[in-house]
Parts: C-alpha cells; structure tokens; sequence
C-alpha cells in the first residue's frame, strides 16, 4: 500500500478582495504517483497549488507534505518539493547553467557538487549546447525544461508542475510529457495543473476535476470516464436536417449541444444504437452523412459534472 | 551562515547580469560625467567656487557628480526586486529553502559593490579632466566605501516603492525623487552660499553630508569630522529605509 506524500483537507482560499478562489478542496498524492488537478482557468487550480506549495496562507483548512504542514513548517515543505511555476519564472539574463547552479546552492549543495548536478541535469534535458546562453535566448519549450531542471535540482520527491506546457509547441509538448514520465518512473511523485485533457489523460494515475474552486469529481481516468457511462455518437447532416433529426432521435438517448451541422447523442452502447439511428433517421427521410462512436473523453466527464464544457467555462471567464 | 551563502550567491547573480545589459550601468553614469563635463566650464569663473576650495569649479564640482551617480544608481535594488516579481523569479525563490533575508540582502550588497564602483568611474573621469585628489588613493578607497555604503542605504528607498507598488513604471520613476533634494543640496555651491532657508534644509539633507564629506577628502585632506558626518548620514538613512523595506517583503512574503 502506497503512502501519501501529500495531503490536503478543505483547503480554503478567500483573497483580501472577497474572491473565493478555493472552497474546500481536499484530495491526497501517493508517494510516486502523478496526481493532476484539471479543470478551465480560474477553477482555482493554481491558487490550490501554490497554497500546498507554501507560497500562499490558506484561509483555512490544511495540507501535510512529506509530513510536514504548509503552514507551520513550510522550509521542510520547501525541501520536499520541487516547483514549476506557470511562468517559467527565471532570471532572463542569466544562463541556465547559471540556473542550476544557484538553485543548488540555494538548495545547500557545495559548489562542487552544485557544478556536477547542474551538469547531469543540463545532459538530461538535451540543454548541453545552450546550457552557456542567457534564456532569454531560449524558446518558450527551453525555459520550461530550465524551469523543470531547476526544480529538481535536489531530487524533491515531489514535483509540482503548474499548467507544464501551456504555451509550448506540440512536438515540445511531447518531448515534455516522456520526460515527466520518465521523472515519475524513477520515484518522483507529480502533482499538476492543466487545463488539457489530453495531457490529464497521458499523465495522470489519478486526476481531480476542478470547477469554480471545488473538486466536482476524482478518480483514476478510466474511472472517470466510465461514470459517465454512455457512449457519444456523432451524426452529421446536412444543416436543414438538424431540427427534425432531433425531435426523431430525442428517445434513444441524451441530446447535447452541438455545432449546426450535427446532433449529438449519449447513449449507454454507442455501437448497438447505430442501426436504430439509421433507422429513425430514414423513418424522416433524412440520411446522415457519418455515423461515428466515440467512447467518452474527459471533457465528457467535466460536461457530466459541471453542466458546461472547459471551453465554455473558459469563454465564461473571459466575458 | 546560511543566510552569508544564500546573500552571496544571490548578490553574484544580479552583479553577473549588470553588465550583460550596457544601459545599466551607461544610464546611472550618464548625467553626472555630462554634469561635471558642462558644468565644470559653465561655473569656471564663478567667484564663489574659486574661492570654494583649492582653486577650480572642477575641483570642487566633482564631489556633488560622485553623490549624484550613487543616488541615481541606486535604484538598481527596487528595479531589480520589481523586475523579478514580474517574472516569476521571486516566486522561484520563494518556493526553494533560500533564507528570505538573503533575497533582499543580495541585491544590497549588489548595489553598494556597483555604486563604489559609480563613484569610482566619476573619480577618474574627474581625475582625467585635471581634477586633484588631496587624500590620494587612500582617499579614494574611503570615498568608495563611504557611496557603496550610502548608496545602499538610499537603495532601500527604491526597495520600498518596489515591493509597495509591485509596478516597474512607479519604481522607475520613483528614482527622479532625489532630483529636488539633490539640488537644494550642496553639490553646486557651499553651505555658506546658500539662502539662509536653504542653510536649514541642508542641515538634514543627508545627500550634502555625503557631498562634504567627499569634498573635504577630495580639496582639503582628512577631515574625519566630515568624513564621519557622512557616514552617520548613511546609517541614519538606513535606519529608516531598511526597516521599511523589510516590513514591506514580508508583506510580499506573505503573498
């Protein structure tokens, strides 16, 4: 039975202004285990982690990490855990050997062997051959991987990474998500924001859904998903089909929302409905362009919990 | 200990990246060399600065030009402090074990080794144009100190708008403060020549303790009276802006 490396119970955030970012968020890590906490911008997410990452006081309830509380010991909590910061924050005129050398000596390292992490950690990142330019030269996948190798220069047992490839190009995406693997595989727990499903689903053992500061649902993403139960198939039509394509199909299952030229339907076996789609449809005279099934996604699950689509939730904070 | 190591490492970071950006270090020097380059010719037949001292405007203007580089420079600590609150770079820190002192403590002394260095340049650019030093080296070695010292003081002013209003544009010009004080100071004309209303500001202005006393090593020779004035201006400086400041990142502590 895995040991938790990180607790927390009810975690409140209320910012002097009168937000309530965080309204009682509670969850646990296993020790090894990569936890994410998914959910739209503004969910809360970042606030949470920065509060278990003893950058912001909780208003109340409280959080233990390797054993020790953010609040009342938050230098042991500093040296259990790495920290990736949404920003990438680092010193743009300095280099990223330059980095690693000063987080490791900040982290208590001598030179010497400050010099020979920074070295194994620059080769470990592929950074070698810019290792002697200032980042402010770097791509925005670069500083991320300075940022991450930073983070790890004392080997913490837990990583946190907060939205790890936002604003990173696919094929760095990649690159980045084998590397946070193959950190995990070798022992060290992750916890992690992100707004992107797919990044929850390749990452996480076990992943928290974040809506408007409270956890909606948690589980492993298989989990997740099969809550939801139902299959969605995807008809596509022509656009002055739609109305009547609805109404004849609004028995076999749950309508949802869709763009003009689709209806869409969740139902519990995606593939046996097809044929009694095709049939309804023709009962109509109306005759679907494609018929797909595809199993539920995690966005599904968010719909299922929330009432709204990331994307929605996101366009609602922008408004 | 930790908190000697942690200020070290982070006062060799920000010295490393001085001179990677030129304009850091042109910009504070900029106004006092054209200063006394202008100035040192506009004031030469002015009777009472002849008479001021050992002989030239030159001789005599070039202790105001150190003071100004130091006061000018010495908004390098609060630049930097907002600028890596900008970037993410604080909170970097934040979440790593550094002792918290040691972040503020690095830029300082960062800020009193570079505005030694401000006087300095001013010194032998005065030196260049046929300026005398009375005290010789040593002299300048005391000059040195006494502006890395007082300038780091005076930093604790940009520290204190920096963490207060978190904005890089107020920090920024939050520096052109000591323009009014610099003025009414004594770096133009001496103490005896001033209006008697001035007389009375200066007697607090600590930027004319600090003029004097370089004035006194670079025209007279040791006259440790002034010496000593400018220090005790220095510390009553920083017994006032360093505590603020202090006061003001734990607050930014606390996020």
């Amino acid at each position: 039975m895995a040991e938790a490396i990180l607790t927390c119970d009810q975690l409140r955030k209320t910012f002097s202004g009168g937000v309530e970012a965080v309204r009682g968020v509670s969850f646990h890590v296993d020790e090894g285990e990569a936890f994410g906490l998914l959910g739209p911008n503004g969910a809360g997410k970042t606030t949470t982690m920065r509060m278990l990452g003893t950058l912001l006081t909780p208003s109340s309830g409280s959080a233990r990490v390797a054993g020790h509380d953010v609040v009342r010991d938050p230098a042991a909590v500093r040296h259990a855990i790495g920290f990736a910061t949404q920003e990438a924050g680092l010193a743009k005129y300095s280099t990223g050997r330059e980095h690693l050398l000063m987080m490791a000596r900040l982290h208590g390292l001598s030179r010497a062997a400050a010099r020979a992490r920074a070295g194994e950690l620059l080769a470990l990142f592929g950074l070698e051959q810019d290792a002697d330019r200032q980042v402010r030269h770097y791509s925005g996948g670069m500083r991320r991987r300075i940022d991450l190798a930073c983070g790890l220069v004392h080997q913490p047992r837990i990583l946190y990474l907060d939205e790890p490839t936002t604003g990173v190009d696919p094929t760095s995406r990649q690159a980045l998500w084998d590397e946070l693997r193959r950190l995990q595989s070798e022992g060290t727990a992750l916890l992690l924001t992100t707004h992107y499903l797919e990044e929850a689903d390749r990452l996480c053992d076990r992943l928290a859904i974040i809506d408007r500061g409270i956890v909606v649902a948690a589980g492993t993403p298989e989990q997740l998903k099969s809550e939801v139960g139902a299959d969605l198939v995807t008809v596509t039509l022509q656009r002055h089909e739609v109305a009547a394509a609805r109404a004849a199909l609004e028995s076999l299952g749950v309508l949802r929302a869709a763009a003009g030229d689709a209806v869409l339907l969740e139902t519990a076996d995606g593939a046996a409905s097809v044929v009694a789609i095709v049939e309804r449809l023709a009962a109509v005279s109306v005759r679907p362009g494609t018929v797909p099934v595809s199993r539920p996604t995690l966005d599904d699950v968010f719909f299922r919990n929330t009432g709204a689509t990331i994307g929605a939730r996101e366009g609602e904070q922008a408004a | 200990m930790k908190l000697v190591t942690d200020s070290l490492v982070l006062a060799a970071r920000a010295g490393r990246e001085i001179p990677r950006v030129p304009t850091r270090i042109v910009f504070p020097l900029l106004i006092p060399v054209m200063q006394l380059v202008l100035f040192a010719s506009v004031f030469a037949n002015i009777g009472t600065l002849r008479n001021a001292g050992s002989g030239s405007a030159l001789n005599f203007l070039a202790a105001g030009q150190v003071a100004l580089s130091v006061m000018v420079g010495s908004g390098g600590s609060g630049f930097q402090m907002v600028q890596d609150i900008d970037s993410g770079f604080f909170d970097k820190l934040r979440t790593s074990p550094v002792s918290r002192t040691a972040i503020v403590l690095g830029l300082l002394i960062t800020d009193a080794v570079r505005l030694s260095l401000h006087a300095l340049a001013i010194l032998i650019v005065a030196r260049l144009m046929g300026a005398e030093i009375a005290t010789g080296l040593a002299g300048v070695l005391v000059i040195m100190v006494l502006c890395g010292l007082f300038g780091a003081c005076w930093a604790g002013i940009s520290l204190n708008v920096a963490l207060r209003t978190r904005n890089p544009e107020t920090t920024a010009a939050g520096g052109i403060l000591v323009f009014p004080l610099y003025f009414a100071s004594t770096a133009f004309v001496p103490k005896s020549a001033l209006p008697g209303w001035l007389q009375t500001v200066n007697t607090v202005n600590p930027i004319s303790y600090l003029i004097d006393a370089v004035r006194a090593l670079m025209l007279t020779g040791w006259e440790w009276q002034r010496v000593g004035e400018g220090f005790v201006a220095a510390l009553a400086v920083g017994a006032i802006t360093l505590p603020m400041a202090l006061l003001a990142f734990r607050r930014a502590l606390a996020g």
